[in-house]
This record gives structure tokens, sequence and C-alpha cells, in this order.
């Protein structure tokens, strides 16, 4: 008996412990508590509408400022000089506006990448739907994604022209043709028309419908000459007219309510705007980059200060000439006042005032004046303004996307969704399809299709077909910081022509951007745009 | 068992098979152990076992060799476990068995000695010292062993050597002491110190570059959680050798730190306390009112914000801090039982006004032997509370910046603010209308068993268990001009981070003639979940008056971000799974030998490489103890030491890195309503492990002259491998345009020396001191392999931002150069309008250059680092001064170059310096090789006087007060605050502007032993 207790006492401990070693051994199988993984997502029919979310979501994270920056600063409609050594940032915006850019350009750079992310999201989002069995369901999902990675790759197309096709999630093709690509959305396209959804309602409102898949089409046969050397015209009206014909489109009587920060579904002629939202959608800031600090009482804009850096080129503010016209008042120029009509003054130093004056300090009270001109008193190789009131005031500003009084004070972004296919569009297209040589059809005439959109500016009227130039111009009144001007520019053949402070003809290869020479390194197959 | 067993069982197939049998194998091994054991029935004396034999009392005493009696020899009975120690006066009194032969001797530092007992009953012995290493016995992982018998790179901080000041963190008393150890530490009551040892060895920042801490055996407890006074040492192992029994997390060295703890029979009550004052060592002067507005006058301009006033920003945001310490701490050991208490209260003013630090410590430790003292049980509980009030980073920029031609108040008494101008915000205001308050609360205990099975075979076990509890509460007031719009802003959050471990090793020792063999195998099993919590925000409330208390008040959640509202910290849960063994081998006193290994298992890697191997072997040769040394009298001791070993770094890792993540990629509109969507943010990695660290370490210990010279030399060449970087990859196949990846090698080579002396020493007066100095050069050795790369030109680091250089890199990561390598404009003079210019890469002088045009221009990798200490005592005086330093380093002075903007002074206040810059220079701001400076230093940093005071009549045992004055004088050539600037993580060497100026502090404090 006494030795079993002396063996019992001495197995407590030893049995204790080496339970504790046994129980736990080698597992390092952690339950994932706090976070979605492969084990828990997706793994329900629910979840694929969320998951769905990255092709939209990446939609508005580049498109109303890098991407628009990409096809507006690169042109006459827009300019960011440098301010006494700020917004020089690195010479980004005057590389576009010279067309000096590289291939390793952060924006070219950027917009290579969320296109591609757009692309990859959508094939990642099509391999992980391949479950969902045959039928009308897996048909719609489908058109829906594929429609959205056409519209990333017309964006491509546009941009870079030259880029791999890549069908398949993990595909790992090699650069194609400019006119491959071309074909390649024009089929994909084609092929998922019929499945598309034909509503136009809150409920297709920033999603693809079977309009967008027209829309893009006329976009592209209008640019066919461009993009793959052969001019499709009649296919371009062709597409228009399944848009006017729907009966589901109109111009909005007011201009301006397209673009006011509550603008939305009900707007009758957005036929694919991307949605924006302050505080969650953020990625637009027009309000923050187009007014003055001195405004933001004007326009209700609270305690933060916009960034007053964007403004057009006098020659491209001159197109705003017509009488009557209401998109004339889309632009801030000349002496300010506020909305009681008082002056908006402020109460400053001519040294302040002009940092070239020599005289004694003086005092002065100042009415905010933007001038029509622009021009530089700093250093010229950075396209430098200087920074005195006189600089920071220079150019005539957009209020066009109207300031929205309920931004987000900290980020500074806007409520206004972005349109990118609008009916005045389709109506333009097909009067310029015309004009260069398509069949007229359904009795329209480029003077009854432009004098559509002049009558509800309230410009006069054309009294004969207006020739391309004015076609042109027209188109910039209406679409005017809408990141259309690079494409039309490039269309009629005038990107390359010398504006404000880009004083030489670029050469042709500019109408690409290169690729980034960052992705060149990951990928060794991809092939460099010419020229660069 | 078979090695191959061993290794299969952590393979991934046949697990459970495997485990079973090892599972059986070790219950026959433990059941024939114990069954041996009780069978044989030597061991334990128990009242109720009849006993059998007669027994005899013996008595005696053991003494020194210079006649002092020696406390705490064990007096055992040879083949037996019958024993005793000695008490105070060296005297013993033991019950023996009549026919017991031999009694043996032993105590740590001297030579055991082996009596027969024959009829005598009383002894007494005399013991001679073993060397001049009396008794300094070194605890090393899952041990202890004399330092006389390490073959590693170990050093050895006792308290008395210990930085004294104002300290938060035990890391501060370490600064300059020993070499290789790289700290650098911040003003802030609330900032920590950064820490490299040996060069940095990684890409990755904050926990994975620090060494790893186990305090009291516990690994990986918080370093925080100790008072500086309960700490009687701290090791640092440095060499691999010494900390692969750590494995995967011992890459960047080992701290070891000891409490203080009841030594056998001893009783003691002490009291430690201080007060300072910290004041502001040094400042950038920037421009007064006056000054500035005659500046600004000759240049025809006028100041941007003017109200006839003269501010001076900086005195009215800092302030002479007043911080005081106190720290009880008691103990007893009796014969079976032993506890330690001690009670710690700081309170640190910081110099910024309303910053302020404070924290209560409370630990106890208990023991109690049982079973014939068979069976030692131990808890050991400390408890930390912590309140800091943080200021906001913004100060330190605005309080140079701020006009001084400005009032701090508006007549109608708010906070005079100009929201045009950017960053731009009234300094005072901040100090007011933005607070950042957090608690946190660190509880950790361990409940430790240690068994004698067999005589040389004991059995430890602990298991430990810590929790933090992270509390944050911000709130800006409806007026800050940090957070505009709000309106009000108040955010809540608490987060729990939780760590439990379990830790068992058997040790086995034994002497076999000359022979000396020590065996330790363990395993360890622990799971830390970190980031349990939640966060809450709102915003637009309708009164300051609540603070962040009622969150329920705000009527604007929509107005928080949704990182804002709940936070983004998801639970992460890392799992380390260890066995390790350890084997120690003495030959003759002479030849050292010691490998270990561990084989770690971590949930943080890719299933594929979750499993990995430390091996580590070192060797040391004793030459002094070699029989041709015996009639040299140059050394007392001779010991050279190489060893080599391979360990990991898998600190600071998100348990999560390796797998494929989905989040919250923006928000989408779907039929009318904004609905989150959901993609891929991280993508898989199967293949991810470790960084590995092979290092191998070349030593030599020696002594002089009976150790009045006593020094160290290391030499070691450290090789990282597998390191870890964020790689951009394509997508596809990815899908996500990033990766962790494996891939780098970054190398460290260096030398280490330290030297302690006792020049003098007499009855009444003695000096010693001792130096160090290390160097180190650290080389990025590969950043690619043949599936991913990074640029030839490098990785561009350290964009700190500043007017018209967003997004310039200051710094690169190459291939070739150390980490912390410049990467600047190159200044080359200025053009006839004194307009600055920098070289292109054509060797043109422009005004404008681009990030192309940038070139390496130095590192900010210290070429020494060095430190010295110097003590006196004279009667009942002592003084002590340490000096330390770095040298050879590069300073971006990023600071002063963004105040450097001269013609922009009508809206920011510029400094005293820049008077002597030409105003029209449009580019005098810019960061380029004109503001990289020489970050060289020595500083005083600690001067100490003490005086001990005989309060014998009051039953006081010692008392002493002392003067200390920390930071008392740099010398340097460095134009900023101060030179020592953050030299950890992977941008190191920039001073911009945003850290807590450093402080100078006077203390007066005193010690009580009772």
């Amino acid at each position: 008996m006494k030795m079993k207790k002396y063996y019992i006492l001495n197995l407590i401990p030893v049995v204790f412990l080496s339970a504790l070693i046994m129980s736990a051994c080698t597992d390092l199988d952690i339950d994932v508590e706090s976070e979605l993984t492969p084990e828990n997502f997706p793994t329900q029919p629910s979840h694929f509408e969320a998951a769905k979310g990255p092709i939209y979501s990446n939609l508005p994270s580049a498109y109303a400022i890098d991407y628009w920056r990409l096809q507006s600063l690169s042109t006459d409609e827009v300019l960011i000089p440098a301010r006494g050594g700020n917004w020089d940032d690195g010479g980004i915006y005057r590389e576009l506006h010279k067309h000096t850019w590289t291939k390793d350009h952060s924006i070219v750079r950027g917009i290579w990448e969320y296109g591609f992310r757009g692309i990859s999201s959508c094939n990642q989002i099509l391999t992980m739907f391949d479950a969902v069995p045959e039928g009308e369901l897996r048909n719609k999902q489908f058109a829906e994604i594929r429609m959205m990675r056409a519209f990333y790759y017309f964006l491509m197309l546009d941009n870079f022209g030259n880029v791999p096709i890549l069908e398949k999630f993990g595909d790992d093709t090699p650069t194609s043709t400019r006119a491959q690509v071309f074909a390649f959305i024009e089929s994909e396209i084609l092929d998922i028309l019929p499945y598309l959804p034909t509503a136009k309602d809150a409920s297709t409102y920033g999603r693809p419908t079977k309009w967008m898949g027209h829309a893009l089409l006329a976009k592209m046969y209008l640019n066919s000459k461009v993009y793959t050397g052969q001019a499709k015209w009649n296919e371009a009206v062709a597409q228009c007219d399944f848009i006017i014909k729907s009966g589901l489109f109109s111009l909005d009587s007011d201009y301006k309510s397209m673009f006011l920060p509550t603008n939305g579904p009900s707007v009758k002629e957005f036929i694919f705007a991307i949605v924006y939202d302050a505080f969650k959608i953020t990625g637009n800031s027009f309000t923050r980059y187009s007014l003055t600090p001195e405004l933001k009482d004007k326009y209700f804009l609270g305690s933060r200060s916009p960034s007053n850096c964007m403004k057009t080129l006098p020659e491209f503010y001159d197109k705003f000439n017509l009488p009557g016209d209401v998109r004339n008042t889309t632009w801030l120029i000349g002496p300010q006042f506020n909305n009681d009509g008082t002056p908006i003054t402020v109460k400053t130093t001519y040294i302040k005032l002009d940092e070239t004056y020599t005289g004694p300090p003086r005092d002065t009270i100042w009415q905010l004046n933007l001038t029509r001109e622009v021009w530089l008193r700093g250093d010229p190789l950075k396209m430098d303004t200087g920074n005195d009131w006189l600089a920071q005031y220079m150019g005539a500003r957009s209020i066009k996307f109207y300031p929205d009084k309920n931004w987000d004070p900290v980020s500074r972004s806007d409520n206004h969704d972005f349109p990118v296919f609008r009916y005045a569009d389709i109506l333009m297209m097909k009067a310029e399809a015309i004009l260069q040589g398509a069949t007229a059809t359904e009795g329209d005439t480029p003077m009854s299709l432009v004098n559509q959109i002049r009558n509800r500016a309230k410009a006069p009227l054309f009294e004969a077909n207006p020739t391309l130039t004015e076609l042109l111009d027209e188109r910039a009144r209406e679409f005017v910081w809408e990141a259309w001007r690079r494409n039309d520019m490039i269309r009629f053949g005038i990107y390359k022509d010398k504006w404000l402070f880009k004083d030489t003809e670029s050469e042709k290869y500019r109408e690409l951007f290169p690729v980034p020479a960052s992705q060149i390194n990951l990928n060794p197959k991809l092939v460099q745009n010419p020229g660069y | 068992m078979k090695n191959e067993t061993v290794v299969s069982c952590f393979r991934n197939e046949n697990i459970r098979s495997t485990l079973n049998k090892i599972r059986l194998i070790l219950t026959v091994i433990i059941a024939m152990i114990v069954s041996i054991h009780s069978v044989s029935g030597v061991s334990f004396k128990d009242g109720a076992e009849p006993v059998l034999q007669q027994n005899k009392e013996i008595s005696g005493s053991v003494k020194d060799n210079q006649g002092l009696p020696l406390q705490g020899v064990s007096v055992v009975v040879k083949g037996t476990t019958t024993g005793t120690i000695t008490d105070a006066g060296g005297l013993f009194r033991l019950s023996v068995p009549a026919d017991s032969k031999t009694l043996i001797f032993s105590f740590i530092g001297m030579r055991s000695q082996e009596i027969e007992i024959g009829n005598q009953l009383t002894f007494n012995i005399v013991m001679a010292e073993e060397s001049y290493l009396v008794d300094e016995v070194v605890v090393v992982g899952y041990g202890r062993t004399a330092k006389k018998d390490l073959t590693g790179a170990v050093t050895v901080v006792e308290a008395e050597e210990m930085n004294k000041g104002v300290y938060s963190s035990p890391t501060q008393m370490l600064q300059g002491k020993v070499p290789g150890l790289n700290i650098t530490r911040s003003g802030d009551p609330s900032g920590s110190a950064s820490i490299t040892l040996r060069g940095p060895s990684t890409l990755r920042t904050g926990a994975a570059m620090e060494p790893f801490y186990v305090i009291d055996g516990v690994p990986g407890a918080s370093i925080d959680a100790v008072a500086p006074d309960d700490i009687v040492s701290i090791n640092i192992m440095r060499d691999a050798s010494s900390t692969a029994i750590y494995g995967s997390r011992a890459a960047n060295g080992i701290i070891l730190i000891t409490t203080r703890r009841a030594k056998t029979n001893e009783s003691y009550f002490t009291y430690n306390g201080y007060a300072a004052a910290e004041t502001v060592s040094n400042r950038i002067e920037m421009l007064s009112a006056e000054e500035l507005r005659t500046f600004l006058t000759a240049n025809s301009k006028t100041p941007l914000d003017e109200d006839g006033s003269s501010t001076n920003w900086q005195d009215e945001v800092m302030r002479t801090g007043i911080s005081h310490n106190h720290n009880f701490s008691f103990g007893n050991s009796s014969e079976n039982t032993r506890y330690s208490a001690s009670i710690n209260y700081l309170n640190n003013q910081g110099i910024i006004k309303t910053s302020s630090m404070d924290r209560l410590t409370a630990r106890i430790s208990v023991e109690q032997q049982a079973v014939n003292d068979r069976v030692t049980l131990g808890l050991n509980l400390s408890n930390t509370e912590t309140n800091q009030h943080v200021i906001r980073q913004e100060l330190f920029a605005n309080m140079l910046k701020y006009l001084p031609t400005i009032g701090i108040y508006n007549p109608d008494g708010t906070y005079y603010q100009n929201t045009q101008n950017s960053n731009y915000h009234n300094p005072v205001a901040i100090l007011d209308n933005d607070l950042d308050d957090r608690k946190i609360s660190n509880l950790l205990a361990n409940m430790t068993l240690k068994v004698n099975i067999l005589k040389g075979l004991t059995y430890d076990a602990s298991a430990s268990y810590q929790n933090t509890d992270i509390k944050r509460n911000v709130y800006d007031k409806q007026a800050s001009t940090l957070k505009i719009g709000s309106n009000g802003f108040a955010l809540r959050s608490e987060y729990a981070n939780r760590k439990t471990l379990f830790e068992n090793y058997l040790t086995y020792e034994n002497l076999f003639g000359k022979h000396s063999v020590k065996i330790l195998a363990g395993y360890s099993w622990q799971q830390d979940k970190l980031n349990d919590g939640f966060q809450a925000a709102n915003a637009n409330f309708v009164t300051d008056d609540l603070l962040y208390n009622n969150l329920s008040l705000g009527s604007s959640p929509d107005k928080v971000t949704t990182q804002e509202r709940f936070g983004t910290a998801t639970i992460q849960t890392l799992r380390i799974i260890s066995a390790y063994s350890r084997l120690n081998y003495q030959f003759a006193d002479r030849y050292l030998l010691q490998a270990t290994i561990r084989r770690d298992g971590s949930s943080a890697f890719g299933e594929n490489n979750r499993w990995g191997t430390f091996p580590a072997v070192s060797v040391g040769w004793r030459i002094t103890n070699e029989p041709f040394m015996q009639n040299q009298k140059l050394f007392s001791d001779l010991k050279l030491r190489i060893g080599y070993g391979i360990s990991g770094n898998s600190l600071g890792f998100d348990p999560m890195i390796s797998k494929l993540k989905y989040g919250l990629t923006g928000v989408t509109y779907i039929n009318g309503e904004q609905v989150q969507s959901i993609g891929v943010t991280q993508n898989e990695n199967a293949n991810l492990k470790w960084e590995s660290t092979a290092m191998s370490n070349i030593g030599l210990d020696f002594a002089f002259l009976k150790g009045r010279i006593t020094g160290t030399l290391e030499v070691y060449d450290k090789e990282t491998k597998d390191l870890i970087w964020y790689y951009p990859v394509k997508v596809p196949p990815y899908l996500y345009p990033y990766l962790w990846a494996n891939v780098g090698e970054i190398s460290n080579k260096g030398i280490e020396f330290q030297i302690d002396a006792t020049p003098v020493r007499t009855n009444n007066f003695q000096w010693t001191t001792s130096f160090n100095i290390s160097s180190n050069k650290n080389e990025v050795k590969s950043l690619s392999n043949d599936q991913f790369e990074t640029p030839e030109i490098g990785i561009r680091t350290a964009a700190i931002g500043g007017k018209g250089q967003s997004g310039n890199p200051t710094q690169v990561i190459m291939e070739g150069q150390p980490l912390g390598t410049f990467f600047l404009r190159q200044w080359a003079g200025r053009d006839e309008s004194g307009v600055s210019l920098f070289f292109a890469a054509n060797g043109d002088k422009l005004r404008v250059v681009t990030v192309d045009d940038f070139a390496i221009c130095g590192s900010a990798q210290p070429k020494f680092l060095f430190g010295w200490n110097n003590s006196f005592a004279y009667r009942k005086f002592d003084l002590s001064f340490f000096f330390r330093g770095v040298a050879g380093n590069k300073i971006l002075n990023g600071t002063l170059a963004g105040l450097n903007d001269v013609n922009y002074a009508a809206s920011n206040n510029i400094p005293k310096w820049s008077l002597r810059e030409p105003v029209g220079d449009i580019n005098s701001f810019y960061y380029s090789d004109r503001f990289l400076e020489s970050g060289t230093y020595a500083r005083l940093d600690n001067a100490t006087l003490g005086y001990t005071i005989d309060l014998s009549k009051l039953r006081i045992k010692s008392a002493r007060i002392y003067v200390t004055g920390n930071n008392v004088f740099v010398l340097t050539g460095y134009r900023g605050v101060d030179p020592e600037i953050n030299m950890g993580g992977i941008e190191p060497g920039i001073d911009n502007n945003n850290f807590y100026p450093k402080t100078r502090s006077f203390i007066l404090g005193l010690n009580l032993n009772f």
C-alpha cells in the first residue's frame, strides 16, 4: 500500500504534464474568426452579389480624377499649372499638358493598373461563377460581367491600344494589336446584347444595360478609323438608332440639372453613369479642384477650403461665345460676387497681390477676379504661374459639376454621378457619322440632330448642316470636362496641335499612352507602343 | 527513438499515427522512470515510513578561503537527496543515516568537495573559488549556467550598471551598455524606444526588427509590464548559438529579464524613489515676431497672420515636466516558502503641456516547496495599469512654423485659426481641442512547477497567461481644425491581446569523472490572440463637455468613415508549437560544447512551410585551465568561443499573411442602394516562410591581473535570407497585384569590444570603468530572385512629403547598399538669381530635376556605437558618469529643410538659421544632400552623485540619496534638435518634424533598505 501511495504522488505531475504535451502537439490550424477567406466566402448564392462588387467599386476609384486627368489635362481643355512649387507634383500635370510624359508617368501607370484591375476582377468573378448551371440566370450574370469587361477593355483600347486580351482568369497572353482588341470588344458585346437588361430605371442605374452596349459600340464605330484604320460610319449610325428608337431616353430640359450633386437615376439622358457618393463612393472632387478658397462661403462649403488648381485654357474658354447659351454660365470668370450681389473681397497687401510689386508696403481691398488669361510668372520650366493672388486667380473655373455643399469636408469628395454615355452624345455621334458620309436614317440630318442640343442649351440654332469643325466645337461646349476631349481631338487629328504652354507639335505616337515601365518589368510578354 | 521518427512527427502526413507512436513511447518512458523511482524507495523521507536505520546528527561550518562564512552551500549525502544548505553564518546541521559514507559540499562558483564521513560528527570546510568569476550565474533560455561555461555572446547587465533616469521602459536602461545593441529613444513619455541588435536584418518594421523578450522565463512577455526598479539583471544574447534555443523568434537576439526574488534565507524591504524635473534639451530657434517682421519688411512682405502679437509658440506649448517614481519591494525566504512582491508607481509628465503617462505596477511571486522539497510550485503575478495622454503629431511641426506675429486667442476668447493655410493649426489649440487618451492594462500570470525526479533530472513546467487590454479615447472638439467639419468627433476603441503559453522541459545534469553533461529537452505550445475588440466613432456633438464619453449623443455617424466608425483591426490568432533540445558537454573544465536544436511550427506561414528547424552549435576553450597556462600570471581567464547557428524571424506577423483574403473593396450602387462590395485583398502564398538568419560568432573573453581588467571581443557574420517583402505581381495569374514573398538577403558583419577595469582599489577609494564599442556593416545583398524582382533602381522609400515633393523618395533600398541609404537631390550651388540648383544625371546644374537625377549619398547606419562608464566610490560617496554616442551615420534634417522656405516666410515662420539664405531661393526647402548631416555625437548621458547615510540607529540597513543628471550635454555638429534620431525600421535616420523633443532631466532619488 505504501508503495502505491508514492507511486501516485510521483505520477500526478508527470501525468498532468504528459497530458498537456499530448493534447496539443502539432496542430497549427487556426479558426478564422474575423476575416473572409475561401473557407467562408463566397459559399452561398447571396454572396455573389457582393462578390460582383469589385467590378463596380473599381470603376469610380479612378474615373473622375486620374482617368479624367489623363483625358483632359493632355488636351486644350484643362490646365493645372504649378504655383510657386505647389502643384508641381513631380511634373505630372505639366508632362500631360506638353505631351512629354514618359513610360514611368504615375497617372499613366495608375490607369493601366486601373483598367486591368477591372478586367481581372471580371475574369476572376467569371471563374467564380462558373459553377452556376446553364440557363437564363447564368446568361444574365455572365452578360453583365462581360459587358463591364468590354467597357474596361474599351478604356484600354482608347488609351493604350495594343494590350493583351485576357478572356479567362489566369490567361497569360501576349499583346494583341489594337484592331484585334477592337474586334474582341465588338464580338463580346454583340454576343451578350440579348441577355443584357433593357430597363432604364433605378434597378439598372450605374449597371450595364443593352443600351450601354449599343452606346459603346457606337463610340467604337465612330472611332473605328482611329482604332483599326477602317471607318465604320454607317455602323455607328445604326447603333445610335437602336438607342434613339428605344424611346427610353431624351434630353433633359435643363442642361445644368444633369450635373448637380443630386443627379441620379432620374436624369433622362444618362445611358451609363458612374455613381459617386461624398462619403461612401469617393473619387470625385470637382468642387475641390475647381473652386478657390474665397468662394467657399458663396457655395456653402463650410470651413474647409477648395484647392484651387484646375482652370481652362483661354482659347478653349473662348469657344463659349454663343449668345444665350446656358453652357456659358458653367464658367466662373471676371470679378466675383456674393449671392446678394456684393463683391467678394479680400483684405490684403500689394505685395501679396503681386509678388513683383516693389513699392512701399500698402494694404488694399481686392475683389476676387478670375482672369481669362493664364501666364507664367514663376519658373517657366515648372510651368509655374507664381503663387501670389494674381497667379492664384488666373483662368476660368468650371462649375458645370456644380459645387457640392454636401461634400465630405475631410476628403473633399463630391456626390455628383459622372456620366459616361448620355443621349446628347448619341445624337452628336449620329450627326458626326452622317457628316462623315454615313447614310442618314430616320429623317435625321446633322443639323436637326445638333439643333436638338442647341435648342436645349438655348443657343442659336444652325440654319444649315454644321461643318465638322463646328461640330467639334459644339462637342467641346456640350461635353466639356466629361473626359471625351482627348478622344475627340484624336479623331479630328488635332491632338498633336500646340496650345498655351505646349509650344511644339507632338508626334503621332502620343495618341497612345505608353505601356508603363513597371508593367513591362512584371510581364516581359508586353510589347511597348511604338515611339516610347 | 530514432531521429527520423522525431522529424516525421512534424511532417504533415501521418501526423496522427506518429503522434500516437510518440505518446506510446513517452508514456512507457515516464512509467519506467516513475516505477524505478518508486520501487527503489530511496527518495522520500516521509514521517509515515518506518525508520529502518539509525540516524546520526552531524554539523559544521563552511567558509571561503578568506575565512568568511558562506551561506547557501548545499550539503548532501552522496547518492541520496538527504541534505541541507548552510545558513547566514555558514553553519549547517543535518541528520544522516548512520551508514552514510560521503558528504558533498557544493556552491556555484566554488569547487565542489566530497568529504568522507567516517566517524566524524563536525566538519569545518573551506571552499576555494573556482576562478574570479565567483558566483556569476547567467540565466539562459530554459535554465541557468555559470558564466564561465558560456560559449555564446551573452552580455549581462546588472541592476547597478543600468542607466538611471525617468524611464517608462526597461530597454532605456540598456542604452549604450551593450556592444551591438542600438537603442534610440524618444522624449515622449508615451513613446517607445527603437532597438536593433547587430544591425537590421529584415525589411519589415516594428516587432520584426526588435529583439525577443523573455521575462522571468516567459517568452514574449510585455517589456512594458516590468518596473525598472524590479529588475536585477538583463541578459542580452546576441549570437545565434545562444539564441537558437528560441528558434523562429530569435533572429534579432534575445533579451532575458530577471526580476528580484528573495534569496535563500533573505528577508528584505526596500524603497526606491525619485523626483525629476525635465526640460527640453534643445530646440530649433525660430524667428521672433519682431525678427520676422523686420525680415519680411526688408523683403516687402507682411505676415499672413498679424495682430501685433509676439508669440513664442514653443514656449506656449512646453513646460518643465515633473516626474516621480516610487517603488516598494519586499520579500522573504524561509525553509519551504519564498515570496517577493513589489509595487511601483511612475508619474511622468512630458515637457509638452497636457502630455503625460502614469503607471502602476504590482508584482508578486510565491514559491512553495513540497513533497520533501522535491516539488516546487510557484505563482508569479504582475499587473500594470498605464494611462497616457498622447499629443497629436501635428503639434510638432506647427509649434515651429506657426507665425509668431499672431496671438493665441481672438478678441472673443476663441482660438485664432487660419484654415486657408494648409497643415497649419494653432499649436495651443491642438493641445486643448484634440485629445487622445489611452489606458493600457497588462496582466501576466505565470504558474510554475519544478520536480526533482531523480538526482540530476528535473522537470520544469509553466503555464502563463498574459492579457493586454488597450483602451483608446479620442475627442476632437467642435473648434478643432484637425477634424474640420465634424463639429465634435469622438472615437473609442478597446482591444484585448491575450497570450497563452505552456512550456515544459526536462533537464538532466551529471558529472562523469572529467566529463560534465547537461541535456535539456522541451516542448512548448503558445497561442496569441490579438485585436479582440471593437471601435466606435461618431460626430456632430451638441457640446464638447462630455468629450468621448457618450458616443450616442453625436448625431452624424454618417459623417464618420467606415474605417473610423468600426476600425479595421481583425482578430489575429497565432499559434506556435515547438520542440527543443540542448546539449552541454564539458571536458576537464577546458573544452566546452553546446549544441541546440529547435523545431518550430507557426500558423502564420504558408501551408507548405509551417515548420522550420533551427540548429546551433558552439564550442569554447578555456585556455587558462590548460596545464601549460598554469605557470603564467598574466591571464586570470582566457576563453575562446566559436559558434554557428540558424535562427528565424517570425515576429511581428499578421497570422493571416499567407492566406487568400477577401475584404471590402469599396461601395457599389445596386438598385438604389449603396452596398459594400467584397473582393480579394490579399494573395495566398502557401510557400511563405520565416526569414532565417545564419550567424557565426567568434568571441574571446579575457581577464588580466586577477580580474582587475576583464573584457570581451566578438566578431560576427550574420546572413539573413528569405527576407519577406511585398512584391508587385502580375494580375492575373495573381488575384491581387502584390504578394508577400520570401526573396531578399541582407548581411550584417561586425565587431564588438568591451573592457571593464578597476584601475584603483584602495580601502577608501575605488574607480571602475567600462568601455564598449561596436561596429556593424549592413548590406542588402539581394532583393530579387528568378520569380520576384524589384527594379534595378531599388525600392525607393521614405517619401516624407513636403511642399512640391509628394511621392519623392529620400531613401532607397538597393542591392549592395545598406538599409537606410539616402537617395537625394545633389545640391549644386545657386544660380545668379540665388536659386538653388541641383545636379542632373548628366552633370548639368538645373533648377528642376526629377527623381532620376537623384543620387545615393550616404547611409543612416552608424559606423560605431560606444558607451563609456566611470564609477568612483570614496568613503560614503559614489559618483558615476556615463558617456555614449554613435559615429559615422548620416541624418536627413528634413525638419530644417522644410522650415527653410524663406520665400514663404509670410505664411510659415522660418528658423534663425535661414536668415543666411537668399530670399529669392524658391528651391531652398527641397530635401537635398545639403540637409544630409553627420549624425555623430557623444552624450554625457548620465551623471550621478550619491551619498550613503548611516541610519542603522533607525533600524534602516542602508540608505542612499543621489542626484542624477540625464542628457547633461551632447557634443555634435548636427543642426537639428538632437542627433539621436530613430535608427530602427527601414527608414532610419530621418528627422522630419514629427517627434517629441528630447529632454534633459535632473533627478533627486532615495534608496532605503530596511
